[in-house]
């Protein structure tokens, strides 16, 4: 019951997120310094949640290395502009190699 | 129509990859699939799913998948002169298809000079919003009930950094960014509550891109 809710919550305000912007924005402009805070928090907690995710084996740092391997797949195919399908196979793809090969 | 279908087309592959992840969680399957039409954000999905997974509370969790999406005020910021004037059906119902590939799509005819009266902009966001939606949903609902049917040596767990990484690292353009990453990183990597070093990023995140450093006088 509690995880029902928990995505009632999320997606009430994630909605309220975008309304709230569209219909604000069009009626108050953003200053350039709110729009420059609001990009680098949401990019702040982006790059948190990729470092967050990363699998770890063992706790702390261990990081493995077909998904150190991985990841740096994924930042190399990501900034070359790749589709996110594409960097999401990449980085599977790359995991799966070193994995093989060592 | 054609942007639509393609885009669909483009995600259906990672709606399922993400619902077989999500899907490898203790989470009800049925919670997870719910979260595709109620919330049309992967990375928060998976955000909001993995939390509740770590035994976040209520609260925190929703509060942490709500914060992924901060850059839909941007998003949304950006789209409003293509709201203003239009019905309020519009703009209550249009709003819940603003996500990253509506944003781009809109960018691209904007660029292409396409869609420019009110009428053809409202056909075009709901049916492109609607049928990205219905894909999107249907591609999470076939991996949390298909996710089983995977090799086991798909690696699925990569599928959320991997999809942080293919979001982000397009945005880290100019030094102010890269400080940013840095700072996220720094932080992500200290043994402390996820919760806690997600608010403490954004803070972070806000601080720095605020800092009146490097700007012209």
């Amino acid at each position: 019951m509690t995880a029902y809710l928990a995505v009632l919550l999320a997606a009430a305000g994630s909605y309220a997120l975008r309304m709230g912007s569209v219909h604000l924005a069009g009626r108050r402009h953003l200053t350039a310094r709110v729009e420059a805070g609001l990009r680098h928090a949401a990019l702040a907690m982006l790059v948190a949640l990729a470092a967050i995710g990363i699998p770890r084996s063992g706790g702390g740092l261990g990081v493995t290395p077909p998904v150190a391997v991985a990841v740096a797949a994924a930042v190399v195919v990501a900034h070359r502009k790749g589709d996110l399908v594409i960097v999401v196979v990449a980085a599977m793809v790359a995991h799966e190699v070193v994995r093989f090969v060592a | 129509m054609r942007d639509a279908l393609s885009v669909g087309v483009a995600i259906a592959p990672l709606g399922v990859a993400l619902g077989a992840a999500m899907a490898k969680t203790d989470v009800s399957p049925v919670v997870a699939a719910v979260t595709a039409p109620l919330m049309v954000a992967g990375a928060s999905q998976l955000a909001l799913v993995t939390q509740l997974d770590a035994g976040a509370t209520t609260v925190a969790a929703a509060l942490a998948a709500v914060l992924v999406n901060l850059r839909f005020v941007v998003y949304g910021a950006a789209m409003s002169p293509r709201f203003t004037g239009q019905p309020r059906w519009f703009r209550l119902v249009g709003s819940h298809f603003v996500v990253d590939q509506t944003y781009g799509m809109v960018l691209a005819i904007g660029a292409r000079g396409d869609v420019d009266d009110r009428d053809s902009f409202r056909h075009y966001f709901v049916v492109a919003g609607g049928l990205l939606v219905a894909a999107w949903s249907l591609s999470v609902c076939l991996g949390v009930v298909g996710g089983s049917l995977l090799p086991a040596s798909i690696p699925l767990g990569l599928v959320l950094p991997a999809m942080f990484v293919g979001i982000v690292v397009p945005q880290l353009s100019g030094p102010r960014a890269l400080v940013v990453a840095a700072v996220a990183v720094g932080i992500a990597v200290v043994p402390v509550s996820s919760n806690l070093a997600l608010v403490a990023c954004a803070v972070a995140g806000w601080i720095v891109g605020t800092l009146p450093v490097g700007e012209p006088s």
